[in-house]
Formats: C-alpha cells, sequence, structure tokens
C-alpha cells in the first residue's frame, strides 16, 4: 500500500514489546501533528494467549476510550482510513518480542574477520551461541580448537538458528575456511532436511564457489560480500543486512498473530532497536550533534551512537531488567551490581531476587531496597553495553579521552527502569552513573517510549514524526556539566558563572568529589561560564581552560558532576554505600 | 479492567493434561480407557544420536591420505568397538585403528570424519495420570481426564515422578532439613517449607525419594538439581521463602496419597508451570473449565510475587481506580489486599497472581 503522506493526517503507532504492548496515537491538533493518546497492556504473545493481536486490540481499544474515537470494527479489524465515524489513516508496527537468532559463528584462528563478524552481528538481534575458530582454542562461548570431530558435535549439539562462516581477506587464507565449510557441511548433512539451518558467507570472496560445492545441496547457502574484505577495510553492512532478513524471516515473522498485525501496518514492521537508532540519528542529524540513546529494555537492551556523523548501535539480546535479569550474574560478580547500593545485600539475596524477577518478569518493586536493586542492574547493563560500544569509537575530534565517553552533547535515555523511574533524579543519576559523560551534555529521557515508534511514523509521514519528536517525545532532565580531572577531595575542581536570561547570575566554586543540582527550569536558558583549575577538563580537551555555554533547563535542571572521571569508587564498602547515598540525596532521591 | 497471571491451588478438580509423543508415532489406548500413571499410552521411534569419528586425528594421519584406510562406506550397519578404518602396509600393526563409539549407521564419510548414527530408540509415553482418556490424536498422543487436587507452583526442575505424598514439617515456615530424610521416605514425595541446605538432596539420594515440594531454595543451589535423579518443584519462589499457605494446607490434608509431580518449567513461549496432581476419585468436582483467562475483581483470592509480601496470600478487598504511591516512591494501580493475618496492604496489580 502506498500513501501520500500528505494524506495521512492520524496515525496508530505500536510497539509490541516481549513484556509490554503500547498504541499511540498521533494526529494534527491545530497545525501541527501531536501524541494525542498513548495506552500500555502486558503483552499477549505468551500463553496462555499465544497471540500477539489480543493486547494489541486491548490497547486500540483503551485509546478508543481516552478518545472517544472507534478504532476497531465488529471484527476487531483495525478501521483505515479515517471515516467520520472513526478509524485511523494510517498504522504503523515497530516489534522487538522476538527471541534472538541463535547463531553459530566459524572463523579463522587469530583472523581479524572474527572480530568483524562480532562486531557486525552485535549490531543485530542476535545470539552466538557457539563459536568454531579453526587453529586455537578460544575460552567460553563453546569454542572448540582446530578439531573437525568437535566442529561437528559442536553444531550438532546447538542446533542453531543460523550458521555464520567468515574467514580471511579477499584473495587470503583458504585452507581454514574451506575446512569451516566442510564442517558445516557434513553436519547439516546429519540433520533433517527441514531442520538444517541456512548458512551465511561472509568470508574471502576467492573462495564462494568452492564452499559453495563444498555445502552444496546439505543446506541453503547466502554467499554475501566478505566482513573483513582487506585488513584496513571492514564492511559489516551486508552481513548485518542478511542477519535482519534472516531475524524478520524466521522470528518476527514466526511472532504468533504477527500475520495480521503486518497487514494492518502501512510500512514494513520495524525490529525496535533498528528504529530506536534511525531516531537517534534523526536527533543528531537534526542539529548536527553527538547523541548517544540508550535502551534498558525487558528482553534487551540497545546503545546507539551518532559521534562525528558516524552511527554505531549496540543490541544485547542476553540483558534485560525483565526475563533476562538473572542472566546478568553470569556476566558480572554480585558485588558490581551491590556497589550501587546504599545499603548492605548478600550475594545470595541479590541472586534470590534477580531469579524470581526472571520467573515473574512482568512484577515492579515494591520496596525502596529493590527499586535500587533493579537500578543498580540497569547501570550494570548499560557499564556492559559500553564495553561493547567503547573499542568502535575511533580518536577523533570527539574522542578526548581513550577510556572516557567520548563528547556527547545529547544523552537520551529509554527503556522501562529509566522511564518509570520514580524520580527524575534516579533516572539521571542512572545515566550519570553508568555512562559517565564528560564536558557538557543534555540529558533527556524516552519517558513516554515514543523515539523508536517514531521512527516507523517518519517512514510514513516525516513531518509528523520530527513535529511528536519536538514536541512530545522527550522530557528534558537538564543539562549536566562533567570536568575531567583528579584532585584531593573537596578540592576546588572549577568556578562557574550562570547568567540567568532574567538577568540574574550566581557563581559558584565546585569542589572535587560533589554532585551539585543547581535549578533551571524547563524552556529556560542560561549562559554558563565555566572556570576549571589546572587539573580539569570541562569538554574542551585542554585542563584548565575556561569556556562559556549557552545551557537548557529541565526538570532537574544544572548538574555538575564534579565527581571525577572515571567515576570514582570507594574501596571500603562502607565507605562506597556512604557515597551512594550522598550521591542519591544530591539528586534529590 | 485487569487481567494478572493465575495459579491453581484447588482441592478438587478435574485437569485435562496432554500427552504427546515427541516424534510421530502411535497411540496405544482408545477414548473411555482408564489408566494409571505407569501405562504406556503412546510409542514412537526416535532417530538415534550422530557421533562424529575423525579419522585423521585418531589415526595421525593427512586428510589428503585418509581414504585409503577408511574400510566402512556409507549405508553401513556398525556395532561398537567395529573397526572402522586402520592403517594398511608393513608398519600397521604399529599404528592403532579407528573404532565405532556405538551400535549404528555410517551416514557420511568425508574429508576423514566418519558420522555414525546410533541406532533408533523406543519411546514409550506414559499416562503420568490416573485417569481417563479423553481425547486421541492420531500419531501424536492422548489427552488424560483426571479428578483431584492441584497446586501449580513458580518454578521446578527434574521431569516427572509420582510417589506417596509425605510431609515433613508442621508450619509452612519451617525448613525442609537433611536429617529429617529418613529411610521411611524411600518412594516418597517429599514436602517441606524451603530447603535449608544442600544436605537435603545428599539425604533425598540416599532415601531414594521421588521427588521434592517446597516453598523456596536459594538459587545457588539450581546447579546441583541438575544432577538429582528426581524432580523438585518450588511453590513460591527462591530464596527462604515459606510456602503460601494454602498450598501447604493441600498437601498437609493429602499426606499419604499419590501423587503425580511434574515440575519443568518453562518461561515465555511454550510457558509450562510446574504442578503437583493428587488424583482423588471422591468429592465434589469443581471442574478445571480449561486455562481461563481470569480478570481480577474484588474478593479474589491472590498471592503476592514480590517484596516485602512475597508469598503471602489474601483476598482483594479493593481496586481503587487510581493510582497510589507505593514504598518504592512510584505511583501504580494497586489492589488493597487482606493478608491471612487480617493486615490489610497496597500490592501493585503487576505484583499479584490470581489463585483459583
Amino acid at each position: 500500500m502506498t500513501l501520500d503522506y500528505l494524506s495521512v493526517q492520524s496515525i496508530l503507532a505500536l510497539d509490541c514489546g516481549s513484556t509490554a504492548t503500547q498504541a499511540m496515537l498521533i494526529d494534527r491538533v491545530d497545525a501541527e501533528y501531536r501524541l494525542v493518546a498513548r495506552t500500555e497492556t502486558p503483552s499477549t504473545v505468551e500463553p496462555p494467549w499465544n497471540d500477539l493481536m489480543a493486547s494489541v486490540r486491548q490497547a486500540i481499544m483503551q485509546i478508543s476510550e481516552i478518545t472517544g474515537l472507534p478504532l476497531l470494527n465488529r471484527q476487531g479489524q483495525i478501521i483505515t482510513p479515517q471515516q467520520q465515524s472513526g478509524g485511523v489513516d494510517a498504522l504503523v508496527v515497530i516489534t522487538s518480542a522476538s527471541p534472538p537468532l541463535r547463531l553459530l559463528l566459524a572463523g579463522v584462528m587469530r583472523d581479524i574477520s572474527l572480530d568483524s563478524a562480532r562486531r557486525a552481528l552485535s549490531n543485530t538481534y542476535a545470539t552466538v551461541e557457539g563459536l568454531v575458530s579453526l587453529g586455537r582454542r578460544v575460552e567460553g562461548e563453546g569454542s572448540t580448537n582446530d578439531d573437525f570431530q568437535g566442529q561437528v558435535e559442536l553444531f550438532l549439539e546447538l542446533k542453531p538458528d543460523a550458521v555464520v562462516i567468515v574467514g580471511g581477506i579477499d584473495g587470503g587464507a583458504s585452507r581454514p575456511v574451506l575446512q569451516a565449510a566442510e564442517a558445516v557441511a557434513i553436519a547439516s548433512s546429519a540433520m533433517a532436511q527441514a531442520d538444517r539451518p541456512p548458512i551465511v558467507y561472509a568470508g574471502n570472496a576467492d573462495l564462494r564457489s568452492e564452499v559453495a560445492e563444498i555445502i552444496g545441496a546439505e543446506a541453503e547457502l547466502r554467499a554475501i560480500d566478505n566482513v573483513r574484505p582487506s585488513l584496513d577495510l571492514e564492511n559489516p553492512g551486508p552481513l548485518q543486512i542478511e542477519l535482519e532478513e534472516l531475524y524478520r524471516q524466521r522470528k518476527m515473522g514466526r511472532l504468533p498473530g504477527f500475520g495480521t498485525l503486518a497487514s494492518w501496518s502501512s510500512v514494513p514492521v520495524l525490529p525496535a532497536a533498528k528504529a530506536h537508532a534511525y531516531t537517534i540519528q534523526y536527533l543528531s542529524n537534526l542539529d548536527g550533534i553527538n547523541v548517544l540513546g540508550v535502551d534498558v529494555g525487558g528482553g534487551t537492551s540497545t546503545m546507539t551512537s551518532m559521534v562525528d556523523n558516524h552511527l554505531e548501535l549496540a543490541i544485547r539480546s542476553d540483558l534485560g531488567m525483565s526475563y533476562n535479569a538473572a542472566r546478568l550474574l553470569a556476566q558480572v560478580p554480585s558485588k558490581s551490581i551491590s556497589r550501587w547500593l546504599p545499603f548492605e545485600i548478600e550475594p545470595a539475596e541479590i541472586r534470590n531476587i534477580l531469579h524470581n524477577k526472571a520467573v515473574h518478569y512482568r512484577t515492579l518493586p515494591q520496596t525502596r531496597e529493590e527499586l535500587l536493586l533493579e537500578q543498580a542492574v540497569a547501570r550494570e547493563i548499560l557499564r556492559l553495553l559500553l564495553r561493547d560500544m567503547m573499542p568502535r569509537w575511533t580518536d577523533g575530534a570527539s574522542r578526548l579521552y581513550p577510556d572516557l565517553l567520548p563528547k556527547f552533547h545529547l544523552i537520551a535515555g529509554g527503556g522501562g527502569v529509566l522511564a518509570n523511574a520514580p524520580t527524575y533524579g534516579q533516572a539521571a543519576l542512572m545515566l550519570l552513573d553508568a555512562l559517565q559523560p564528560v564536558g557538557v551534555t543534555g540529558l533527556v529521557l524516552d519517558k513516554l517510549r515514543l523515539l523508536a515508534p517514531l521512527a516507523a511514523v517518519a517512514m510514513l509521514n516525516p513531518l509528523a514524526a520530527a513535529q511528536v519528536t519536538e514536541q512530545d517525545a522527550l522530557q528534558n532532565l537538564g543539562t549536566v556539566v562533567a570536568p575531567v580531572g583528579t584532585a584531593r577531595e573537596g578540592e576546588v575542581a572549577l568556578t562557574f558563572k550562570i547568567d540567568y536570561d532574567d538577568g540574574r547570575s550566581l557563581e559558584v566554586e565546585v569542589p572535587y568529589g560533589s554532585l551539585e543540582v543547581i535549578p533551571l527550569a524547563t524552556g529556560q536558558t542560561a549562559d554558563l561560564e565555566l572556570r576549571p583549575t589546572r587539573r580539569f577538563d570541562v569538554g574542551l580537551g585542554v585542563r584548565g581552560q575556561a569556556g562559556t555555554t549557552k545551557v537548557e533547563g529541565g526538570v532537574l535542571g544544572i548538574i555538575i558532576d564534579a565527581r571525577g572521571r572515571p567515576l570514582p569508587m570507594a574501596q571500603d564498602p562502607a565507605e562506597q554505600r556512604e557515597r551512594i547515598q550522598r550521591w542519591l540525596w544530591d539528586m534529590g532521591s | 479492567m485487569y487481567y494478572p497471571v493465575a495459579s491453581r491451588i484447588a482441592a478438587q478438580t478435574t485437569v485435562r493434561r496432554e500427552r504427546l509423543l515427541p516424534a510421530p508415532g502411535q497411540v496405544l489406548v482408545g477414548p473411555g480407557e482408564m489408566v494409571g500413571p505407569a501405562d504406556v499410552v503412546a510409542r514412537c521411534q526416535l532417530p538415534g544420536e550422530v557421533k562424529a569419528l575423525d579419522v585423521c586425528r585418531a589415526m595421525g594421519i593427512p586428510r589428503s591420505r585418509v581414504a585409503k584406510y577408511v574400510r566402512r562406506s556409507v549405508g553401513d550397519a556398525v556395532q561398537a568397538n567395529d573397526l572402522l578404518a586402520s592403517p594398511r602396509g608393513m608398519f600397521s600393526r604399529f599404528r592403532k585403528g579407528c573404532r565405532s563409539p556405538v551400535d549404528g549407521e555410517v551416514i557420511e564419510i568425508r574429508d576423514g570424519l566418519i558420522l555414525i548414527e546410533s541406532a533408533a530408540t523406543t519411546f514409550e509415553l506414559r499416562a503420568h495420570v490416573r485417569g481417563e482418556v479423553t481425547n486421541v490424536m492420531p500419531n501424536r498422543g492422548v489427552v488424560v481426564s483426571v479428578s483431584g487436587a492441584l497446586i501449580q507452583g513458580m518454578w521446578g526442575s527434574g521431569g516427572e515422578a509420582e510417589g506417596v505424598l509425605k510431609m515433613l514439617v508442621d508450619s509452612p515456615q519451617k525448613p525442609l532439613r537433611g536429617r529429617a530424610i529418613d529411610v521411611s521416605c524411600h518412594g516418597t514425595i517429599v514436602a517441606g517449607g524451603w530447603i535449608f541446605d544442600e544436605s537435603v538432596f545428599e539425604q533425598a539420594v540416599e532415601a531414594r525419594v521421588r521427588g521434592i515440594i517446597v516453598g523456596g531454595m536459594d538459587a545457588e543451589l539450581r546447579p546441583s538439581l541438575q544432577s538429582l535423579p528426581f524432580p523438585v518443584m518450588l511453590t513460591d519462589g527462591f530464596g527462604a521463602t515459606a510456602m503460601a499457605q494454602p498450598a501447604f494446607a493441600l498437601l498437609q490434608s493429602n499426606m499419604g496419597r499419590e501423587a503425580l509431580l511434574s515440575a519443568d518449567t518453562r518461561t515465555r513461549r511454550d510457558a509450562r508451570r510446574p504442578e503437583v496432581l493428587i488424583p482423588l476419585r471422591n468429592g465434589h468436582d469443581a471442574s478445571e473449565g480449561g486455562p481461563g483467562i481470569l480478570a481480577l475483581e474484588v474478593g479474589a483470592q491472590v498471592r503476592a510475587l514480590r517484596a516485602p509480601y512475597l508469598g503471602n496470600v489474601g483476598t482483594v478487598v479493593d481496586l481503587p481506580a487510581q493510582p497510589r504511591r507505593i514504598e518504592s516512591g512510584a505511583r501504580l494501580p494497586v489492589a488493597v489486599v487482606e493478608l491471612y493475618d487480617g493486615k490489610q496492604v497496597s500490592i501493585p496489580l503487576a505484583n499479584l497472581e490470581l489463585i483459583h
């Protein structure tokens, strides 16, 4: 269906997650597109419903209750285009309800193509369940060494959704690549025809015909461009596109009820992480700024960055706040979680709470202790995403310090744990503690979880998406100023002067180790003069250099985070708990 | 209207349980037949496991020369320890051959790798429950209906078991300790408040119990369960969590009766809850009435799924129209629940499970 976007006045956007389904109605209000109503209901993709459409219809009916506008007909079908009696002009959908693709990755030992493939895969809804690396033992991930028999057995044991073979630059190594293909072909031959996973070959292009010959009729082969065509060139695009296609076909397409939902949608259904990335890219391009978007979801967490016009996306389908909650414990020790808590807690208690959360993944923390524990988990999820992302940010104008975050002008936080934090101070503190921005950065919250669905809206009506993004999508928390440097606790790190629009001004000395919030209301701006002492840099790349900037207010205002970068953590757990409590108080929590 | 997750703790109900083969096969019973837990209701052939054998590696020969050492062809039947490849020539007695690890059939020989599919095995599907076959799905399995008490749990693992029910504590708050399990527990399914420590498993293995039902258990013990020869079910969750009073009372009142425990749990898609079923021939039958999707209403019996009321059971006395601020500081839709001790508390709707 092709729609002229000017004829599309009302749009219903649906976000079908694994735990929640959202419906958002966008319509023209006066001369602008605005968010008119938004509803959320628990997803019904699982038993006893086993049908995505049950929660979709419930969320839509709730929109009808709010607006008084019937959107479904008596048969439960969407009414489109909008008529006098009800309906909408168009409907768009994003989803993250499908499980990720389970992959077996086969490559050549010590070959940089394996790293390239991993980077490409981290950009998709896929998890590497097994690694066949010829020639050396790689710890973890069920990897094998140069062991033909082991490779075949690993393949048969894992029964992956797809196999990715990489290896060798174009014109480079051949024997190990062909051996990997042999192992995959032999293992495929031992499986029933219907169970054989497709094989994606993204290795040495010169070997394509030989690989095709080896695989033969044993399995479906998809040969694409080399993920690492030369030593100095990485080409992740074709592999990512191929895996996205597989994800759409084999995961999204098999969600119960997906067929009906897709037939309602005016544009192809978008995976939520991709949609989120598109909007972050839009925000970056809009003002020519560096933007970091994070989303800590129920089953999947993502980080999207636009640094110096370069997009990077990291998807972790194994990290989330609901049924994946306990999986975090396999990646970080419990003390990494408890270091973010202002109270003492036994590792066993953390483990039990997270395992219970994994079983009852729709539950919400009722006590302050469990709320802060979930916020601590979110910090660690963000730290792991950051660890994935760090090597991808290349040195450049925005990468002032190799071990710290590049300079971002804007950080957008999203996902239930951030969006539903009882106080804005808690949401801001999660972002500051986990990401540790440097210099001057705006903080916004995707409180209504609109950023990702708006990318799907933009495919249909870019004007509507742009206007809703500007007016309704983001809750401005404020601006953070974070000097980089170290000193003794209490020593002056910087002096700053605020000149408010109404002529008032304020000058404050900020001691190292402090976290302060200076109110500046949403919609107000102020001129900020920053004069760091000689050991501190306020994001200009030079210690001691003063600067001025115009900052926007927010629900919190201006946050001066002089706690140091990287954020110092006390060795003594009691002292660390005291610090965390102080930081929570400083942020009004 | 809010539709919470639901759980069954019923003194007398009729349940229908699908018993399905893992592969197409033959159903051995017909509609109306009465079956017992150990009765085989269907049977199928399961393909054998595929074993890979790297001849080059085993014999230390290059892949390019391996063909002349292989002595078997695709399609050959082999028995465990049969010679698959062996050296030839004057030095043959100094080099070891390569033998089949299993009985089976050679299904592939390629590049020095031999794949052997072990012989197919017969899978026999037992009824697991005592009841009447009410539906037959040709080649796939049956539905067995059974009347009795039913308790659905939160988590479990270890498959299925049948045994006489034995409660080893007199209060749901009391832990199940290893020393409480003795020879008198042989062949029984034992129950207690919560698992005190790993010694419970050691004693249970020694006493040859058939299963364990408790309110809670430390999540750290999860890996230990994998090696146990019997299933374990948690009725309420991880941690030193007492068993919910209605579940405890029901188990206690059925001590000495045959119980059927299905502990395997799956969350999300293909979700499956662990359960214990106690077949009862007499009494009023309240009927399960299908899985049902029930709305939360005043008067409903509920169980709290999170602290500070985790495991507490009570009755909904009010469903406020507006969200309320709770201890965490968040404003959430809540239900006012009267707990067993008469105390009324507000619990977020998301943290409630309907018991029916």
